[in-house]
Order: C-alpha cells, then sequence, then structure tokens
C-alpha cells in the first residue's frame, strides 16, 4: 500500500497522455452547463450599439495559443455576426500578430469584410503601457503602420477613430495572459469611461480576474476552456473550446484518482 | 558620480512619471513619449548585449569542447540565421514566417503543454492528508477541478454553479482582495523607496542608503 | 464615415491641475511618502522601529546558500522574467546583492540566469560590486551571469538543461514569474534542490506553494531587502507601508458599513471615485 505514495512520474505522464489522446478519438459528449458569467459576456457584446468600432486585443504568444485563439475565433465570428468594425492588434506581444491574423483571415473572407474599411489588423506594437497612453491621445501616431507594414492613415476605418476612447470606441475586447494585459487596459483606456472592457483569460488568471468582473470594471469575461465551450455554445459556432471539455474531464478524473491513491498510501503508512 | 548619475537619473525619470501621471499639463505636453522612446532604445541596446553574452560563453563552451558543445553550434547558428533572415525579410517573409510557423509556434506551444504534466505530478506528491489545512486545501482543489469541467456537472448538476458562486466567487476573490491589496502598496512602496534614494541595489549599491 | 458614440468633450483639470481620477491616488502617493519619511527621520534619530516578523522564507536564505556550500554546488538565482520597469525585478535586485555577497564570503558559486537583457546588465553590476565589496574580486566570474533568451519558454529550456548538468544545490526565484514557474519548480524538486520561491503573480503562488520548500507571498518579496539588510531606515520604510494598509483597511470597513446602512448612499464612492 505504501508504494502508493511512490508512484514513478513517468508512469504518471505515460497514463495522462494515453487519456488525452483516447478523448481525442472516442469523445465522451459530456454537455457542457453554460455559467450566468458567459451569458453575461455574451450579452455585453451582443448589446453594443449596431455599427459599433471594437478594439480587439490579442495580448498573447503561442504559448496561451490553446486557450486563447479559440476565444479569439468565437469573438470574431461574434462581433462580425453583428457587423462591427473591428481593429485587431496588441501591444508587446510581437509573436502573437501572426497567430492572430492566420484567424482573423479566413473568417473576414467568410463575412465579406473588406480590410482597412470593416477591419484592419495593426500588428504588434511596443511600448505595453505607453503604448496605450499614446493610442489614447493618437492612434495613428502610435500605431503607424498595419500589420502588413502599410501607413494607416490611408484606411477609412482608422480615419474613423483617431483616439483609443470611448467616443470612438464602444468596447475593448482582451485576451490576456501576463503583462501586459487586461489590467494595463482598465488603468489606461477604460477606467472611468463608457467603453467596456471584456477580457478572455487562462484559466490560471481567472481566480485574480474575477476580483475585477465582481467590481465591474471588467463588463464580462470568457474563463478559461471551460467559458470558452461556455461562449461558443451561446454564439453557435462550436470550436475547439467545446472540443477539448472531455479530455478535461478525464484528465479531472485522473488527477483526483492519483491524489486518492496517494493519501491512501500515506495513511497506510501513517498507520 | 558613478553612483549619483544613475540616482539622478532615477529620480528625474521617477519625476516625469509622477508628473504626466497625475497632472493635467503633464499629460498635455505628453511627456511620457520621449521617455518610451528611449526605453525602448535602451532596450534594444541591452538586447545586443544579451546577444553578446550568449554568444561568448557559448562560444567558450565550443572552444574547450564541452559536454554538449554540439548543441552550443545550433544555438548560435541558428541565433544569427533567423536575425539576419529577419532583417532582409522583415515579418512578412516567407521563410522567416515558415519558421515561426513551423517550428517557433509548436515548441512554444508544446513547451506550455508540459505544464499540464508538471502540475499532475506536483497534485499527486503535494496533495496529502498531513495537517488539517493541506486537508481544506486537497477538499477545495478537487472541488474546484470537479466543478470547473463537465464531469462534475455529469454526477451531481449543481456542481460548477456551487463552485463558481461560492468557491471562486466568495472565497477565492475575498482571499484574493486581500493579497492584491498587499502587493500594490508593497510595489508601491518599493517604487517609492526607489524614487526617494532609500534603495540602491539597482545601481549596484549596498541595497540601502 | 464617422461611428462618433458621443460628443468628445476637451478633457478638463480636477481642481485645476490634476488629470481626471488621480487625486485621491496623488494623495496615497504623498500619505505613503511622508509616513515613510517619518520613519526614516526616527530610524536615523535612533529612535525605536518596530520590527518586521519572521518570514520563514527569507530566513531560509542563508540555510539554502550554506547548503550549496557545503555540497559543492551552485546557487541558482532567477529574478524572474519580466524586464526593470517590474517592481518585482527592482525587489529582486535587492536580494541579489545579499546573495551575491554571501556567495563572495563563502566562496560558492553564483549562477544568474536572466530572461531580460536589462536585468542582466543590472545584475552583473550587483554581483560584480557585491564581490568588490567583499574583497574577492578575482572570484566573480561574469559567465555565470546569463542572459539566456527573452522568449519565456525557450528560457524555461535553457534553465533546465542548466539545472540538469550544473546541478545547483539551492534554487531561489524571486521575482515576476508566469507559466514557467510550475516547469521551474518541479524540475527543482525533482533535482533535490532547496527551493525558495517568491512572487507577487497570485495565479503563480499555488505553484510555488506546491513545489518549493519556502514559499514568499506577495508583500513579503518586496519586505526582502529590508529584512536582509537588517538596517532601521529600511524597516521604516515597511513600518509606513503597513500603516497605508491600515488607513486602506479603514476605508474599507466604512464603506461597507454605509454600504450595508445605506445601499443607495454613493457618499463614498463619489469621494473617491469623483477626484
Amino acid at each position: 500500500m505504501e508504494r502508493l505514495m511512490k508512484i514513478d512520474r513517468r508512469l504518471l505522464y505515460l497514463v495522462a497522455v494515453v487519456v488525452v489522446a483516447v478523448t481525442v478519438f472516442f469523445p465522451l459528449g459530456l454537455p457542457v452547463k453554460v455559467s450566468p458569467l458567459a451569458v453575461q459576456t455574451y450579452d455585453a457584446i451582443q448589446n453594443l450599439p449596431d455599427d459599433s468600432v471594437v478594439f480587439i486585443s490579442n495580448m498573447y504568444d503561442p504559448g496561451a495559443a490553446g486557450e486563447l485563439s479559440p476565444m479569439l475565433k468565437a469573438m470574431l465570428y461574434q462581433c462580425m455576426e453583428r457587423k462591427y468594425k473591428i481593429i485587431l492588434g496588441n501591444t508587446s506581444w510581437t509573436l502573437g500578430a501572426g497567430l492572430a491574423h492566420e484567424i482573423i483571415t479566413p473568417i473576414a473572407q467568410e463575412f465579406n469584410y473588406v480590410y482597412g474599411t470593416d477591419y484592419i489588423e495593426l500588428g504588434s506594437k511596443p511600448g505595453g503601457v505607453v503604448w496605450l497612453q499614446s493610442a489614447r491621445i493618437d492612434l495613428a501616431g502610435a500605431a503607424l503602420v498595419d500589420y502588413n507594414n502599410d501607413p494607416i492613415g490611408q484606411f477609412p476605418l482608422m480615419q474613423a477613430v483617431p483616439k483609443l476612447t470611448q467616443e470612438y470606441v464602444a468596447a475593448a475586447l482582451v485576451l490576456d495572459c501576463g503583462t501586459p494585459g487586461a489590467p494595463d487596459w482598465l488603468a489606461q483606456i477604460t477606467q472611468g469611461t463608457s467603453m467596456k472592457l471584456i477580457v478572455g483569460e487562462i484559466q490560471m488568471t481567472v481566480p485574480d480576474a474575477l476580483t475585477y468582473v465582481q467590481s465591474e470594471q471588467y463588463t464580462g469575461m470568457i474563463a478559461g476552456s471551460r467559458g470558452c465551450a461556455e461562449y461558443e455554445q451561446l454564439i453557435g459556432h462550436p470550436g475547439a473550446g467545446l472540443k477539448t471539455q472531455d479530455t478535461m474531464s478525464v484528465i479531472t478524473l485522473m488527477i483526483t484518482l492519483f491524489i486518492v491513491l496517494g493519501n491512501i498510501g500515506y495513511l497506510a503508512r501513517k498507520k | 558620480m558613478r553612483k549619483e548619475g544613475p540616482m539622478i537619473l532615477t529620480v528625474i525619470s521617477s519625476l516625469v512619471v509622477v508628473f504626466s501621471t497625475y497632472f493635467f499639463l503633464g499629460q498635455k505636453w505628453n511627456l511620457m513619449a520621449p521617455l518610451n522612446n528611449w526605453f525602448q532604445i535602451s532596450y534594444s541596446i541591452a538586447m545586443a548585449l544579451g546577444f553578446i553574452n550568449l554568444t561568448a560563453i557559448h562560444g567558450k563552451y565550443i572552444q574547450r569542447k564541452r559536454e554538449g558543445w554540439f548543441y552550443s553550434i545550433i544555438l548560435l547558428v541558428s541565433m544569427y540565421a533567423y536575425l539576419v533572415l529577419g532583417m532582409i525579410q522583415t515579418h512578412n517573409g516567407l521563410q522567416f514566417n515558415w519558421i515561426y510557423e513551423n517550428a517557433y509556434s509548436p515548441l512554444s506551444s508544446s513547451m506550455f503543454a508540459l505544464v499540464a504534466f508538471f502540475i499532475t505530478s506536483a497534485a499527486y506528491r503535494v496533495f496529502r492528508i498531513r495537517t488539517k489545512e493541506a486537508t481544506i486545501l486537497l477538499v477545495c482543489a478537487v472541488f474546484v477541478m470537479l466543478g470547473r469541467a463537465p464531469i462534475g456537472d455529469a454526477m451531481w448538476g449543481g456542481w460548477s454553479g456551487f463552485v463558481n458562486k461560492w468557491v471562486m466567487g466568495t472565497m477565492n476573490v475575498a482571499g484574493m482582495r486581500g493579497i492584491n491589496l498587499g502587493i500594490y502598496v508593497g510595489a508601491f512602496a518599493t517604487a517609492l523607496r526607489i524614487m526617494l534614494g532609500l534603495e540602491r541595489a539597482h545601481i549596484g549599491g549596498s541595497g540601502t542608503q | 464615415m464617422m461611428w462618433l458614440l458621443a460628443q468628445e468633450q476637451a478633457p478638463v483639470p480636477t481642481l485645476g491641475i490634476f488629470t481626471t481620477g488621480s487625486v485621491i491616488d496623488f494623495a496615497c502617493v504623498l500619505v505613503l511618502g511622508v509616513i515613510i519619511w517619518v520613519m526614516v527621520a526616527r530610524a536615523r534619530t535612533g529612535r525605536k522601529i518596530p520590527d518586521i516578523k519572521k518570514i520563514a522564507g527569507l530566513e531560509a536564505v542563508d540555510e539554502a546558500i550554506g547548503r550549496a556550500t557545503e555540497m559543492g554546488r551552485p546557487v541558482a538565482f532567477i529574478p524572474g522574467i519580466q524586464s526593470v520597469d517590474n517592481p518585482q525585478t527592482l525587489a529582486a535586485f535587492g536580494m541579489v546583492s545579499h546573495i551575491a555577497r554571501q556567495c563572495a564570503r563563502y566562496d560558492t558559486r553564483f549562477l544568474a540566469l536572466n530572461c531580460d537583457p536589462l536585468p542582466y546588465a543590472v545584475i552583473e553590476e550587483i554581483t560584480r560590486q557585491a564581490y568588490l565589496e567583499e574583497g574577492r574580486p578575482d572570484a566573480f566570474n561574469p559567465d555565470d551571469i546569463r542572459f539566456l533568451s527573452a522568449e519565456q519558454f525557450a528560457f524555461v529550456g535553457a534553465v533546465i538543461g542548466i539545472f540538469e548538468r550544473e546541478r545547483p544545490a539551492a534554487n531561489i526565484m524571486f521575482g515576476s514569474f508566469y507559466a514557467e514557474s510550475m516547469i521551474l519548480a518541479e524540475t527543482g524538486s525533482f533535482q533535490g534542490m532547496i527551493q525558495i520561491g517568491g512572487t507577487a503573480n497570485t495565479h503563480q503562488l499555488p505553484f510555488f506553494v506546491a513545489a518549493c520548500d519556502y514559499a514568499l507571498i506577495g508583500e513579503e518579496m518586496f519586505a526582502a531587502s529590508a529584512y536582509l539588510s537588517k538596517e532601521p531606515v529600511m524597516y521604516g520604510t515597511v513600518v509606513g507601508q503597513d500603516w497605508l494598509k491600515i488607513i486602506i483597511g479603514l476605508v474599507i470597513v466604512v464603506g461597507a458599513i454605509l454600504a450595508t446602512v445605506s445601499p443607495d448612499s454613493t457618499f463614498l464612492k463619489d469621494i473617491i471615485g469623483g477626484y
């Protein structure tokens, strides 16, 4: 029994790999219950005024793409179905620009969105917090060129949005996994304004972000991959978020089982 | 002047930031913009220093044929080759993007995925019923894990609701707010110590005034 | 084409000179500055300053260095993955100074592994200075202060490799960490290192608490410089910090009472939010 306390970690890893592989090929199809927070987030985006401009900021890199890229995709679907104008960009997350480009391009084609008029990609800009402060005063001056290195002054969408303020942008949708992130958007752009801040968080940062949701500083939040699965159900576009839930369930059971086994061994040794 | 110079620069920069943040004129004059540019320039210079450091260390490993020196060659070749490719093609280049999408991006995602395995082994090793507190931690952890996965709701329909409302929404938020309050005041005090010249560790001082 | 949501208004200064919503923030800066200055003045004139409670993680730093010295293996230090604009990295510099000095004194190898070029440059200078002040400039090896990569997971890969090859006896992680914290802490645990982890990133605290021997939670990090130096002047700044927390706590209590007694009243909210 005491050997249950000392299971080789390589065996744990092997079981984890097998469990994940099996659920990928043989999904369980467990239903995902939608939480009030997901509904709140969906409604916050859905109820923006018609023809709103939204700034979607993908503040993540390939490390967090597994959790946040499905959220970005889902947000783009909802925004484009509502026919919002979209500005997509980030600051300091250089490697996230390419990820966002790969995601938005086919969706924009699907909805016949015209580049420069209906949406624009700013790419990644250096500066972090200071860039946000500059963009609040002069967005064109802060951004200068788009993802393709073309001067942004030529695009009608950027001509219509000279500043990153509540008068021009209805909501900021920020996908956040580190620093700079959503709290910087809150402090520099949306705090004290009518611009809504809706965030997508990786599961690790959800407990911290909940404090902002409760104080209504974040209007909504997609909470980790579970939140993404709920959100995908609401928008009617099931994607990677929903697909991973069965794997989550099985991994959770596996970890619980290992914890129980370890404690059985521990209690047996204590006796 | 070796220590006083950086000290004076630190204090002046701090005062400019304070003035720009809190005072109307500072914001109107946009004093932060040149500071930001100087920070970017100094960051780039420091990045070049980092390149030199990496080259020097791995160059020594290759020269001395230290164990694993072949990997040092791979590191230096890939580092400089990607640098040159990026300078020639910019980030829109075909080959540059190909390497990013097919090498860097999957590698980065895979490393992040390793966290899952380490969490598994850490959970198995650490969650033992040693003390009352450890038991409470264990029970909460299992509750939250099952509440965040659909399997919890499959076992009991109200699981995710209970976890979201009471564990995450009440207990967690209360604890987080307390910890965050301490953190932000602590960070504030650290910044103020540096501004007032009480803390000098960052300029090679003994750490105190 | 214009999608103006509201008429743009020219910004108006609050109380004539402040930006909107910054008066209370600036008042907090002033209050903390005054309290710290008073405490520092008391310390300089030799008056009694309250002590800092025992922080197990900081007490263990010397123990970790001692263990590494006995085993003849290096001490590894990681100052987080953020740059010098992060307060946690600044707090880490105080720790570096102390550890480098101890390592110089006991002739223990000190490995500083950096994810950002700016902290790398600063830590190299701090370490060089520390060795000089201990009278051991010859023992300083600049190759042990390394910049590994500016990319988070490339850095992690490099650190894991160094842990495997150099086999440090002690691993001190002090600064701003993100997803890599679990990988680093677990690898160190497998290697049998004594580990001290400190971060103010609350989402990483559970990993340090689980995998490290000692964990420093949030503000304990920011008190490290004062705690390790044991100087009354620095203690005074920590006392000032605690006083500000007490004041904020009192405001929270008053707000909670007001919200309970008169839920529709926005008196306190208007004062704090309006300025």
